[in-house]
């Protein structure tokens, strides 16, 4: 286990709920942790009594979505004075994948939560490309909703020997990531024909 | 032309992702399969797994690792507050709130030594409550 990885969970181990709650925040509005894995333990955690499924599960969903919200907000405020005249005006792919988020937002949303790397990418060309917030918002309850829930169960299911499946939730995201990426390429390969 | 040269690239990245999907595929059926044989997770030691929630008897000590608090560690094995404080010579106030990482670093030990220490204190535990 990664040293990252291993201060990340003595933290969460300390400061129970409202480092669990930190940790999701922060990652949901900028720095990609390796949440996936984390919620395995908190899930395991709750099998041997230490945690909660309930509250674990409530403080994870309400802190990856006020992350969200968050993030949204500045972006939508900043993104343009820091970004446009710099970068998006001299870059034709950056305007295009605006276009690509503005008129998928709900679909996109939803998906990006299930992709850690994606989540806070996804957060900020909503922000910026001030997409509605209403279907950012709902995009984001569902998405979260589904996606917080699994890691917690699989940890809650193979208790104290999480560990051992660690690598195996690593796999899977990379393989949901790579699937993604793939299928957003072949929409644009079949798009442009 | 250029539109042509642009969707022939497209391709080879589309072709390219298909190979890392497939490698990725193949690494988590050697992943699962990994798992089986070093960790013994086949089907009857994962019921063994799932009943192990609660408190871990204290042969299962190759569990403990340098992340674990202290007060987890005596969640884990139900062993009382002070057992590990008095067994180990612990006298850090954060205590049971401290990682095992961070009383190595306080104490200035390598941290296998400590955690063969905590493990050999776990283990001893169930000698020390028969007798």
């Amino acid at each position: 286990m990664n040293f990252f990885l291993s201060s990340l969970l003595s933290f969460l181990l300390v400061y129970k709920y409202p480092a669990l709650f930190i940790i999701v925040f922060v990652s949901a509005v900028a720095i990609p942790f390796p949440i996936d894995t984390m919620l395995v333990a908190v899930g395991a955690f709750a099998s041997q009594g230490y945690f909660s499924v309930t509250v674990s599960y409530f403080a994870a969903f309400l802190a990856n979505v006020l992350g969200d919200i968050t993030s949204y907000v500045i972006w939508k405020r900043y993104g343009r004075s820091i970004i446009r005249e710099k970068y998006a005006k001299k870059y034709r792919f950056f305007g295009q994948l605006e276009q690509y988020v503005k008129s998928h937002t709900g679909p996109t949303v939803f998906a990006s939560r299930f992709v850690g790397i994606f989540g806070p990418i996804v957060n900020f060309l909503c922000g910026y490309g001030r997409v509605r917030f209403e279907i950012f918002i709902l995009g984001s309850i569902s998405g979260n909703a589904i996606d917080t829930v699994w890691p917690i169960v699989l940890g809650y299911i193979v208790g104290s020997y999480w560990e051992n499946f660690s690598s195996v939730v690593d796999i899977c995201s990379a393989i949901i990531a790579v699937l993604a990426i793939t299928g957003a390429l072949v929409r644009i390969y079949f798009q442009k024909k | 032309m250029n539109d042509k040269k642009n969707k022939r690239i497209l391709m080879m990245i589309i072709v390219f992702m298909i190979l890392v999907l497939l490698l990725l595929c193949g690494a988590l059926v050697f992943g699962v399969r990994h798992a089986n044989k070093t960790h013994q997770t086949t089907f009857s030691n994962f019921l063994a797994a799932r009943r192990a929630r609660g408190i871990l008897p204290v042969t299962e000590d190759d569990l403990v690792r340098s992340w674990m608090t202290f007060d987890y560690i005596n969640q884990l094995f139900g062993l009382p507050q002070n057992y590990l404080k008095s067994a180990l010579s612990i006298s850090d106030t954060r205590y049971p709130k401290l990682s095992l990482s961070e009383f190595e670093e306080s104490v200035s030990t390598t941290s296998a030594a400590f955690i063969q220490n905590v493990r050999e204190a776990i283990s001893s535990y169930s000698t020390t409550t028969s007798q």
